[in-house]
C-alpha cells in the first residue's frame, strides 16, 4: 500500500486528536523508511524481511511506543502510535506481498500488479481516513472544503503512483 | 596463444562484473532515492494541507 497508509494516520488522528499529524505520518511509514534506509546503506533486505516482516514491525511498534511514551508521558497516545506502525503491515497484506517471519510464508493479495484494484482499495482507505480526519478540524462554515482538498490531493498522489506503476513495470527494486 | 586467450577471457569476465556492479549500485541508488522521495511527498503534502486547514479555520472563526 502507498498513500493508503496516510488514511490510517488520518483515522488515528480522529481517535486521539492530541497526537501530532507529523508523528502519525512518520509512524505509518516506519517500515518503508527502514526499507529505504537499508537500501541506501546497501544492506541486503530479502523480500523486505528486515523492514516488513511480523517480528520487524513488532520491534518498530515497541520502539515507537517507547519513544512516544517517553517524550509525551501519554501512554494511550503511544499505544495508538504503535498501532499505526502495525497498521502498515496489515494494510500491506491487502495490496502487497510481504514476508511473515524468517522461513515463513509470504502473504498478500499482490494488487500492485492490478493498478485499478489497487487504486480502489487504497482510495477506500484514504476516503475513510479523510472523513474521520475532517471531524478533528475546528468547526467552520464549510468544513467539507478542507476534507475535499485532503481527499483530492491524496487520491491524485495515489493515481500518479498507480499510473507510474503501469508505465514503469520493469523498474528494479533493492 | 592459449595464455592470450585466457587473458582475454579473464578481461571479459572482469569487465562484465564491473558493468554488473555499476548497474547494481545505480539501481540501488535509484530505488532508494525514488522511495525516499515518495515518502517525503506522502508526508509533507498532508502536513501542509492540515496546517492550512487549521490556520484557515482559526481565521474564519
Amino acid at each position: 500500500m502507498y498513500i493508503g497508509h496516510v488514511g490510517a494516520a488520518l483515522a488515528a488522528k480522529r481517535v486521539r486528536a492530541s497526537i501530532g499529524l507529523f508523528a502519525l505520518l512518520v509512524a505509518t511509514y516506519v517500515p518503508d523508511w527502514v526499507d529505504g534506509g537499508l537500501c541506501l546503506a546497501r544492506v541486503h533486505n530479502p523480500e523486505g524481511m528486515l523492514s516488513h516482516s511480523i517480528p520487524a514491525v513488532v520491534l518498530f511498534a515497541l520502539a515507537g511506543f517507547a519513544v512516544y511514551a517517553l517524550s509525551t508521558r501519554d501512554f494511550t497516545a503511544a499505544l495508538i502510535v504503535a498501532g499505526v506502525i502495525v497498521s502498515h503491515m496489515l494494510l500491506d497484506w491487502i495490496t502487497g506481498y510481504k514476508p511473515t517471519w524468517p522461513g515463513g510464508p509470504m502473504i498478500g493479495l499482490q494488487l500492485y500488479g492490478h493498478p485499478v484494484a489497487d487504486f480502489v482499495v487504497e482510495g477506500l482507505v484514504i476516503v475513510v481516513g479523510a472523513v474521520l480526519y475532517g471531524r478533528t478540524l475546528p468547526p467552520r462554515k464549510r468544513p467539507w472544503i478542507d476534507v475535499s482538498i485532503m481527499l483530492g490531493a491524496l487520491l491524485a498522489l495515489q493515481l500518479g503512483i498507480d499510473i507510474a506503476h503501469i508505465m514503469m513495470k520493469s523498474l528494479p527494486k533493492c | 596463444m592459449p595464455s592470450a586467450s585466457a587473458l582475454v577471457a579473464v578481461g571479459l569476465i572482469v569487465s562484465q562484473t564491473d558493468t554488473d556492479s555499476t548497474e547494481f549500485s545505480a539501481n540501488h541508488l535509484f530505488y532508494a532515492l525514488r522511495l525516499i522521495g515518495a515518502l517525503l511527498v506522502a508526508t509533507v503534502v498532508p502536513l501542509l494541507i492540515d496546517r492550512r486547514a487549521r490556520r484557515s479555520s482559526r481565521v474564519s472563526q
